[in-house]
């Protein structure tokens, strides 16, 4: 007997129509995403380049399609490299890279509970963060800590993900250990302090530095102990000034200076005046 | 003692101040303008040899500073940084403008006041300063700025060095050759204005 | 020429060579410059030089400048022109029926990546970022990153009258960029505004943007 589809699907519950109309959405979205790659050689005349590798990028993307990793950062990646004239197999070698880094990515934001559902998936920007970060060479063991402790205080991945980025820029200026970096991390978290303040450690480490303020001391008494003690970067900066210059200042050119006429910025952190000392 | 305290104090305003427009508080920018201002005019002063173009192009560093401030590394002072901006914006402001004539007219500079009180020799002393400027001004840019920095600014040869990211050997070894090249364009000059 | 003026442009040789003149013999070049027309006119203008060189004010220093409160005003307004200025841009809102809607996107075979993207920037706020830099010599400095695919040649910086060139481009907040500047259709440099820069896998440097 025949039955067309139409017919069947007449026949099928609410329920059901749903998961049907999802299987259909699975199959189209898995045709499209391998498109990317193809359409990238069909528009792009640069891509011609690259013709002898498309075997290689092929597999690779693929395989991000079968890991649910977010192929448009992928394309971006090759994007990039055929813009910076890399050689096809360098430019193998750097997909890989960045399917792994991604990957990993997604495993970390799973483990933490924010990875999302198959309707209502992760944000390709979220992966993106976490990857940017593991590139940067923060530990997947610290990002991972860190988004579990914001989610463990409910506080959403923002947070954890804006902490990450501050303690991917004091790196920078710093010989960070892992364990004071995830001290730091964890003590933002639970600082109250709006995230998009999280990033003026470095600079709070900067200032600390000019002063002749040690690694140790910054770190320790300056930034972790602020932090536990409830105070923030008012504070720290505050300490920091407070702290006698260990060297003395070589002596000022011939040159005359304007005297102040600004109010001290101690004064703009504070509110009020604060006493010379 | 109390210099240096002064001193410290200071610096930690400067530090204060650069870490807060860092942070996004752009109005703590005005306590370095307000600082530095008369000298960054003086300096301006000193390269161009006009008032209007001094201030122009004085206003102009002080924005490049700003949009430079995250380069600046806080454990150095920020005055030679701040210097070696305007050296640079200097130098272009100073070919740009346009005739030879222009430059070297523009000596209406208020100078620090001669102690000399008799009117022929301050005549005389206005006469020799304008042919020094215009001296100064055949040096090659590489001698002419240290000139400038040196004689017209009085800055230390050390300042001279961190400001043009130069060796204090180089300063003095430009600064020899750009008195010799003075002496010989006047001297030639001198000679030329005595022919018949 | 007589034996003191001798003595002078021996004295104005050392000098040159940056042995000083001590104070006494500074005033005595000083003095004899003035009363010798030979000596005045040869080394009349250098005299500003010797005096700041023996430790006195060479006279050449412009007086301390002051200027009025107009100029900072003047700075301020010039410098706090938005490097970031917000503006409201269009959102898109978070499908709320996603269940009974995938199965009429699943027909819309070409939107399908397009539409899951569209989740991605659900309640993000659009802000024009200036990007800037300084290569005063260049002659094309173009801006390139994830933000529009690393097409070369599409966002084209304007060099302004300091040197400095300058774009501003839309980006959507809460996001992670990275992008670096094209100089001159052949170098490609981070930019030194960055707070950091990351190994781009290709063995040079990316610039990291976050909003």
């Amino acid at each position: 007997m025949k039955t067309s589809i139409t017919a069947k699907c007449r026949s099928l519950s609410p329920t059901s129509m749903i998961l049907f109309a999802s299987l259909m959405l699975m199959a189209v979205a898995s045709t499209s995403w391998s498109d990317l790659l193809g359409s990238w050689y069909a528009s792009d005349p640069r891509a011609a380049v690259y013709s002898d590798a498309r075997a290689e990028f092929s597999r690779i993307f693929s395989q991000a399609a079968r890991e649910h990793v977010p192929q448009q950062i992928l394309l971006n990646k090759l994007r990039e490299g055929e813009a910076k004239g890399v050689p096809a197999n360098t430019l193998v070698n750097s997909l890989r890279f960045e399917l792994a880094l991604l990957s990993r990515a997604k495993v970390i934001l799973g483990r933490a509970g924010f990875g999302g559902t198959f309707l209502s998936p992760v944000a390709d920007e979220t992966v993106k963060d976490v990857e940017v970060y593991l590139r940067s060479g923060l530990p997947d063991q610290l990002v991972s800590n860190l988004l579990s402790a914001s989610a463990a205080r409910h506080a959403g991945k923002q947070a954890a993900l804006a902490a990450c980025g501050a303690i991917m820029d004091l790196r920078a200026v710093a010989p960070m250990e892992d364990a004071d970096s995830l001290q730091i991390g964890k003590l933002l978290l639970a600082s109250g302090l709006p995230p998009s303040g999280y990033g003026s450690l470095a600079l709070v480490y900067g200032l600390g530095k000019s002063r002749g303020l040690s690694h140790d001391a910054l770190v320790h008494d300056i930034i972790i102990n602020t932090l536990r003690s409830g105070g923030g970067l008012a504070i720290m900066n505050r300490k920091i000034v407070s702290t006698p210059i260990s060297e003395p200042l070589p002596p000022s050119p011939a040159a005359q200076l304007v005297p102040k006429q600004h109010p001290s910025t101690r004064e703009l952190v504070s509110g009020k005046k604060i006493n010379n000392r | 003692m109390k210099e240096i305290g002064a001193e410290g104090t200071e610096r930690a305003d400067e530090l204060d101040a650069i870490g807060e427009v860092l942070r996004g508080n752009k109005d703590a920018f005005r306590h370095i303008v307000d600082r530095y201002k008369g000298l960054v005019v003086k300096l301006s002063l000193s390269f161009l040899g006009n008032r209007e173009e001094a201030e122009e192009a004085a206003q102009e560093i002080f924005l490049r500073v700003y949009r430079s401030l995250h380069r600046f590394s806080l454990d150095k002072k920020l005055l030679p940084w701040l210097y070696s901006i305007a050296v640079n914006h200097l130098r272009t402001a100073y070919g740009r403008m346009r005739t030879r004539e222009e430059r070297t007219a523009a000596v209406e500079v208020e100078l620090t006041a001669s102690e000399e009180s008799d009117p022929q020799r301050l005549v005389l002393e206005d006469y020799e300063r304008s042919s020094l400027r215009q001296a100064v001004d055949t040096l090659p840019s590489t001698l002419r700025e240290v000139i400038v920095l040196y004689y017209y600014q009085e800055m230390r040869i050390e300042t001279i060095g961190a400001v043009l990211n130069i060796g204090v050997e180089n300063v003095k070894s430009r600064l020899f050759r750009g008195r010799q090249k003075l002496r010989e364009t006047l001297q030639k000059d001198a000679t030329l204005e005595s022919l018949p | 020429m007589n034996e003191i003026c001798q003595r002078v442009d021996a004295a104005i040789r050392e000098w040159e060579h940056g042995d000083i003149p001590g104070t006494q013999n500074l005033f005595f070049i000083i003095n004899h410059s003035r009363t010798c027309a030979r000596c005045g006119r040869s080394y009349g203008a250098l005299l500003p030089l010797l005096r700041r060189d023996a430790g006195e004010p060479s006279g050449l220093a412009p007086a301390d400048q002051t200027c009025s409160t107009d100029f900072t005003n003047s700075v301020m307004r010039r410098a706090t022109r938005a490097k970031v200025l917000r503006f409201s841009g269009s959102t898109m809102q978070t499908a709320k029926w996603a269940l009974p809607l995938a199965g009429c996107l699943a027909l819309l075979l070409g939107l399908g990546g397009l539409i899951l993207q569209a989740h991605m920037h659900s309640t993000a706020e659009r802000v024009m970022v200036s990007f800037r830099f300084e290569a005063p010599s260049a002659s094309q400095v173009s801006l390139a990153g994830d933000f529009n695919g690393w097409r070369v040649g599409e966002l084209i910086l304007k060099q302004g009258q300091s040197g400095v060139w300058e774009i501003a481009v839309p980006l959507h907040t809460g996001a992670i960029y990275t992008y670096d500047f094209l100089i001159d259709g052949q170098q490609w440099i981070p930019d030194p505004h960055s707070e950091t820069q990351v190994d781009d896998g290709f063995g040079g440097l990316a610039s990291v943007l976050r909003l």
